[in-house]
């Protein structure tokens, strides 16, 4: 069940990054339309790179190092596991620019759900705060 | 609530009698607290052994296969397992925040946040340790939060 909360979790907080990264995609190339099929590929990979995430990232390390060792394999599978995908549905050719393009935009998703996630946490940690004062004083 | 302390007679054990109408979420508390002031756990340092009680120590740490008990500035080795030290203190102040980690809930000074998810307690000592987020919600649930 857990593992189950952590994915639609993540899994919202990538959809909406995917969403933006394609508008902010399609007003620079100046493209005005979206293809049905995309709203059906975007959750598809979506919902993939979740259970990666959930899989793969970190939520310990005894190290920073080890830390930092982690964050930087799951990027590196997330980049793979995107680069895959963004050829099978069409989204980027098999080129240097193709695959930069789809690095470049798993990292711009990635600072996103990075940022989101921090402020989550952040009410969570005011929440937990406000409760142990509580508590304490019963 | 009123609080009657009482000397017993010459030769009579020390008790406790508890006499409430209802036995309400604080009083169970209290009782396991007054359990767990009992339940001290041996610790070895440099050759010398002392008997720990649950109120002094911070957390308690799984490193390399041996468990250490953080007081507010000494180490001990204890010889129980992670899980052993989280049954005998389950109905007490100590909370698992992490696979390696158990920590003294009433000793957590405040809460912060961390990159990529997770989230650091800083103790009374000033020693922080990692919330993972498998376990914040039996955080939560243990400092009365409930989750929608």
């Amino acid at each position: 069940m857990k593992y189950i909360t952590e994915i639609i979790r993540y899994f919202t907080y990538i959809t909406t990054g995917m969403v933006i990264l394609f508008i902010v995609l399609m007003l620079i190339q100046g493209d005005d339309g979206i293809r049905l099929s995309t709203l059906i590929e975007i959750p598809c990979a979506a919902l993939l790179t979740s259970a990666i995430t959930v899989l793969l990232y970190p939520s310990e390390g005894k190290t920073r190092k080890a830390y930092l060792c982690r964050v930087l394999l799951h990027y590196l599978a997330l980049c793979v596991v995107m680069i895959v995908m963004g050829i099978l549905f069409g989204w980027i050719e098999l080129n240097f620019h193709g695959i930069l393009l789809m690095v470049i935009s798993v990292a711009a998703i990635y600072a996103f759900t990075f940022v989101v996630a921090y402020i989550t946490s952040k009410n969570e940690a005011e929440e937990l705060n406000r409760a142990l004062k509580k508590w304490r004083s019963k | 609530m009123k609080i009657i302390i009482e000397t017993p007679k010459e030769g009579d054990e020390d008790e406790i009698i508890i006499r409430c109408k209802e036995l309400d979420e604080d009083m169970v508390r209290l009782i396991n607290l007054l359990k767990a002031g009992k339940a001290r756990i041996t610790g070895y340092h440099n050759g010398t052994i002392r008997q720990l009680s649950p109120k002094e120590i911070y957390y308690f740490e799984s490193v390399d296969n041996k468990v250490f008990a953080y007081c507010e500035s000494e180490i001990y080795e204890v010889k129980e397992k992670l899980y052993e030290i989280e049954a005998l203190y389950q109905h007490t102040d100590f909370q698992r925040i992490s696979k390696s980690v158990i920590v003294n809930v009433s000793l957590i000074e405040f809460v912060s946040p961390m990159l990529g998810s997770r989230l650091e307690a800083t103790l009374r000592n000033r020693e922080k340790v990692i919330i993972s987020r498998q376990y914040v919600p039996e955080l939560k649930k243990k400092i009365g939060i409930s989750e929608r």
